[in-house]
């Protein structure tokens, strides 16, 4: 294995705690979907995304727990809560269909740039988990493109509905490119893709491109990026979510379940 | 089955002889008819027993057990999808499909079965649920097995297969209950004392209507309720008793004497029927509120996946 | 320069009894869909009885490797939703009781054994 400077080390665990922390946080509010998606077959494509999406926060909590971190389960049940680092977006409260399916889109887009320049990070165990997980993201990204061509070709009801959707999550967008911790771990890590600079650039590139082939109308300049969007005080949603997950285990924290 | 064989007479001697039916092939209105009656309650009740569960899934304890949970009601989920595709063939002869299969259970034109009425109040009714509601699921869809409407029994292979899966995890989650502290042995108990009355329900009537006589006649199914349930008990009760827990039927004891009939009070068959007929138990406009979101709340995006796709090809026939 | 057109391609499926799956076997060209009946019959089944055939247009059949290979790559272990993912045996032996699989449940409510049905 590759030695990472103490500085590099600790700066690495910062980063992979926020991609862990968006990625059981988007699977535990998929399950809130579970038995109401549209359809029956939509229903099954939906639960395996939210299985995939927690399969990789645990994969990647395995990799803090390599790096000296504490266990996965000890991470999502005992963890306080100011050391939780998620998007602003992922943790919105459940709004209607359309919202979430725009969600995703805007995630699953930006999940993957975030991972193709995580892979220039020198570290193993970190490029192989990289891999496993890209083999069911471009399952989730196809699939999600596929809806958003649903609501954007689906007549004036779906099409009203994906603006609205659209439009709630376009604030919450620039959440997504901050860090969290401190800000220049990345640098830390020299690894300029990193930047939130470059990530929003990346982004706004991207969706931009399917918009266009979408013919939806562009909703206008992304905000800039928000230095607070994974702070927990800033976070009214996040609170909630860390009860309902230690709602039973906190009766016996230590107990097996 | 031999298609030329159009009497009933004869369409019954060969269901009795061991011959399955198959889709297309002749069948009886009524055989069709109680088919449809028991492959789409079936398949709604898969539907409607994924919401006690799921009333789980974010408060799951650990790790495993969110993933687990999640990844069992996408199976009764998946189970509902497949059987019901099998009631919408069924129906098309007679002009149904899925909106319609789908639709009926909000009008309470289809039942489902009383354990998805009840409420799940504690982490340990996920865990019971798994226990002992898919335990009876599983006697009952493995007696299913054997049913003379082969494309009903082929599914159930596979449901039954994957069944197996939920067996383990629902007692996987009794088993940790059971060895873990004061506090979580006593969440069991209670769970096992709500869910018990419910199971000796969800057997049906100790005389069975004339409808389910006419399926065992029509080999749809091969045992009665009663045989069903006897099967349930004899298999549960020593189960629960080595966990330390206990049963508070007092008339629960088993005949000495061959057949070894185990007797058992009746669970309150007015108040179960009632809610099974008319949708009053504790959480049943709850869950059909859920289902009613799905079916009729999104059905607009149904149609845009439809309607998308003709735009596409249409767009495409003019590039 | 051929002088006839090459007849369509029909995929061939064939189910073996009435309790299983149709399993894909090959193709056959053939002039209607009656022809590749016939003509799948005596060239994927002639040795076997054989409970049912199915004939489809090949191209009413759509290939994920040819659509989108990334449907085929496996997904990550998911052995939470594996009977295996589970080891109860041990604990319900520490509560003296027996652990119990879905086969003894199914020999349970079996009918009695007869001939199989066909």
């Amino acid at each position: 294995m590759i030695l990472l400077t103490p500085e590099k080390h600790s700066a690495l665990k910062s980063i992979l705690i926020s991609v862990a922390d968006d990625e059981w946080i988007m699977g535990h509010r998929g399950s809130e979907w579970l038995a109401e998606a549209p359809d029956l077959e939509d229903d099954l494509a939906l639960s395996s995304t939210s299985q995939d999406e927690m399969g990789h926060a645990r994969l990647l909590y395995r990799l803090i727990e390599e790096l000296g971190g504490p266990s996965p389960d000890h991470q999502v049940y005992a963890r306080p809560v100011d050391d939780w680092y998620p998007a602003r977006l992922v943790t919105l409260a459940r709004q209607d269909w359309a919202e979430w399916v725009t969600r995703r889109y805007f995630y699953e887009v930006f999940d993957a740039i975030r991972r193709h320049a995580l892979i220039s990070i020198p570290f193993p165990s970190l490029a192989y988990a990289l891999q496993s997980i890209e083999r069911e993201e471009a399952y989730h990204i196809r699939y999600i493109e596929a809806q958003m061509t649903n609501l954007a070709y689906g007549g004036q009801v779906a099409h009203d509905y994906l603006a609205h959707g659209i439009a709630v999550d376009w604030a919450f967008i620039p959440s997504l490119f901050s860090w969290g911790t401190a800000e220049e771990t990345w640098q830390i890590l020299q690894c300029p893709a990193l930047d939130p600079r470059s990530l929003q650039q990346a982004f706004e590139a991207s969706i931009q491109k399917q918009f266009a082939t979408w013919d939806l109308a562009w909703p206008g300049p992304l905000g800039s990026i928000d230095g607070n969007g994974r702070s927990a005080a800033k976070n009214p949603d996040l609170a909630q979510i860390r009860a309902e997950l230690r709602a039973v285990r906190q009766i016996a924290p230590d107990s097996h379940w | 089955m031999d298609l030329m064989h159009h009497s009933k007479e004869e369409f019954i001697e060969q269901i009795a002889a061991g011959n399955k039916v198959d889709t297309g092939d002749w069948m009886p209105d009524d055989y069709r008819q109680l088919l449809i009656k028991q492959i789409h309650m079936h398949a709604i009740s898969e539907i409607m027993g994924a919401y006690p569960e799921k009333e789980w899934v974010k408060y799951a304890p650990t790790i495993q057990r969110k993933l687990a949970l999640n990844a069992k009601i996408q199976d009764e989920i998946g189970h509902g999808h497949m059987l019901l595709r099998l009631a919408e063939d069924l129906s098309a002869p007679l002009g149904r499909g899925r909106e319609d299969l789908l639709h009926d259970v909000l009008d309470g034109r289809v039942k489902f079965h009383n354990v998805f009425h009840m409420s799940a109040p504690s982490w340990a009714d996920a865990g019971v649920i798994g226990f002992l509601v898919d335990g009876g699921a599983i006697i009952t869809q493995a007696m299913l097995l054997a049913s003379s409407y082969a494309p009903y029994a082929r599914m159930l292979k596979r449901i039954v297969a994957e069944e197996s899966f939920h067996m383990q995890f629902g007692e996987s989650v009794v088993l940790a209950l059971a060895s873990g502290t004061e506090v979580q042995r006593e969440m069991l108990q209670q769970a096992i004392n709500r869910w018990w009355p419910a199971m000796m329900f969800f057997f049906g009537p100790r005389e069975m209507g004339p409808q389910s006589q006419r399926m065992l006649e029509y080999r749809i199914r091969t045992m009665t309720n009663e045989e069903l349930r006897q099967k349930f008990i004899a298999r549960y009760v020593p189960r629960i008793h080595a966990l330390g827990m206990t049963l508070s039927d007092h008339e629960l004891y088993q005949d000495p004497d061959p057949p070894h009939f185990w007797h058992y009070t009746d669970p309150d068959w007015d108040w179960f029927n009632d809610m099974v007929h008319h949708n009053t138990g504790p959480m049943s406009q709850a869950r059909l509120a859920l289902r009613r979101g799905a079916q009729e709340g999104l059905a607009w995006a149904r149609h845009a996946a439809l309607q998308a796709h003709a735009t596409i090809d249409v767009r495409a026939a003019t590039l | 320069m051929s002088l006839v057109d090459d007849a369509p391609i029909y995929e061939v499926f064939g189910q073996r009894d009435a309790l299983s799956f149709a399993t894909y076997v090959g193709s056959v060209r053939a002039a209607s869909l009656e022809l590749a009946l016939l003509l799948a019959r005596e060239t994927y089944f002639r040795r076997e009885k054989i409970f049912d055939m199915w004939v489809v247009p090949k191209e009413s059949v759509t290939h994920a490797r040819a659509f989108d290979a990334t449907l085929l790559m496996g997904s990550m272990d998911k052995e939470y939703r594996l009977p295996s993912g589970y080891d109860n045996a041990p604990i319900w032996k520490q509560f003296k009781a027996q652990a119990q699989t879905i086969e003894e449940v199914a020999l349970d409510v079996a009918p009695p054994a007869r001939s199989s049905s066909s």
